[in-house]
């Protein structure tokens, strides 16, 4: 045992076997972030229906339209750009699973996935276009 | 002539140690050596207690399937000079999702249970001797069946799969793809037994298509695929009313409890 040998302590080593970052792939990722976003729109969409329809802030047509008003102010422009790009990465990368469901393109995942984000892209740069006059930056 | 590389490889044996610990070993490689060659050398010269599983060294037994660089492979498949980092490192630990029995060996048997529950042998309609019916295979459906019957068995794809890292009871690639094999066989007539543990939340339909499978497989076989067709056939039975709906979970015991 004297050819060199070194032992050290169990620096990252963990006592069963795990999974870890190394096995994140293009496909892994792009099931790891449309869990994500799934969750992101879920919670999104109780948010949007809680301040929608809550009775607590709002008793009348006026205080609809204020309610409405401050929701077309600068951050909340800036959040709905935000929401975009989520609803943007489900809906794509979804189009990209069901036509592996329907056993299309699936020899050809990863050019799916960063064509389908090239075209998440451009639509996100229009919709940049469309928003961010009415954000007043 | 060669060079050094330091081969820095897990070695964990529950029985004595409190957890994994890292060692070092310089290995004299030679270009064109294999990580296996390398361990094989340690092995004999440097430290006789090292464990690692290896058989045939060629690619076809399936047993040195190993984490290599944070990705798992076989080691008689992967050259020193394709993965060794450039400070001369190669960095090595079991495979992952099977629980750890010494240093690079894990415990299989949950990988082999769940083979084995997929039931995947041929299952003729009526069986017959082979003097009655000759069992030939068409050319064209061998060519389909091909690929997926080139599984070795080295768990690389179990390894891998992030799905059988977070639920030790999905039935894992292997066994999916092995099931591909034997229900899109024409000869073969063992739907009704298999439609239990593939059309289930353990089964096919745990897959998430992360592909992780199919990029690892060192013997190239396009694993997601033939799953995908599973699921698709799965569907097409329940639609005709061939099978009814399945929902309880197979059990599967997991790694930790299989511990002798």
């Amino acid at each position: 045992m004297d050819q060199g040998i070194k032992v050290r302590p169990a620096t990252g080593l963990k006592r069963h076997p795990a999974q870890t970052l190394a096995t994140y792939r293009t496909g892994t990722w792009a099931w790891m972030l449309h869990r994500v976003t799934g969750l992101l729109v879920l919670g999104y969409l109780y948010f949007h229906l809680i301040v929608l329809s809550s009775d607590v802030w709002m008793s009348g047509p006026a205080d609809f339209n204020r309610v409405v008003g401050e929701l077309t102010s600068p951050p909340f422009i800036l959040a709905d750009l935000a929401l975009f790009v989520v609803v943007l990465y489900h809906a794509l990368n979804g189009i990209r699973i069901m036509l592996f469901d329907l056993g299309y393109g699936i020899h050809r995942q990863r050019e799916w996935f960063w064509g389908l984000m090239a075209v998440g892209a451009l639509l996100m740069v229009a919709a940049s276009a469309a928003l961010l006059p009415l954000a007043h930056l | 002539m060669g060079s050094d590389v330091l081969f820095q490889v897990m070695r964990y044996d529950p029985r004595r140690d409190v957890e994994p610990y890292w060692a070092e070993y310089p290995v004299a490689v030679d270009d064109g050596d294999t990580v296996l060659m390398g361990l094989m050398r340690i092995r004999e010269d440097i430290d006789g207690s090292l464990a690692f599983r290896a058989s045939c060294r060629s690619g076809i037994c399936g047993s040195d399937g190993m984490v290599i660089n944070g990705r798992s492979r076989l080691a008689c498949k992967t050259q020193v000079a394709a993965v060794v980092s450039d400070r001369g490192r190669v960095v090595l630990e079991p495979l992952r999702n099977l629980r750890y029995v010494k240093d690079l060996v894990v415990d299989q048997t949950p990988f082999w249970q769940k083979f084995r529950r997929v039931e995947p042998y041929l299952m003729p309609e009526e069986p017959r001797s082979a003097a009655e019916r000759p069992m030939v295979l068409p050319q064209a459906e061998f060519d389909r069946l091909s690929k997926a019957s080139d599984c070795i068995f080295c768990e690389i794809c179990y390894s891998e799969c992030p799905i059988n890292g977070v639920d030790r009871g999905f039935l894992g690639p292997q066994a999916l793809i092995k099931a591909f094999r034997f229900e899109f066989d024409p000869r073969d007539d063992g739907a009704a037994a298999r439609y239990a543990p593939l059309s289930n939340v353990e089964g096919a339909w745990r897959c998430r298509t992360t592909f992780n499978c199919t990029d690892s497989c060192p013997k190239g076989i396009p694993i997601t695929e033939g799953i995908q067709r599973l699921k698709r056939k799965l569907v097409g039975e329940l639609l005709s009313g061939m099978q009814p709906a399945y929902r309880t979970p197979m059990p599967v015991e997991s790694p930790e409890e299989t511990s002798s």
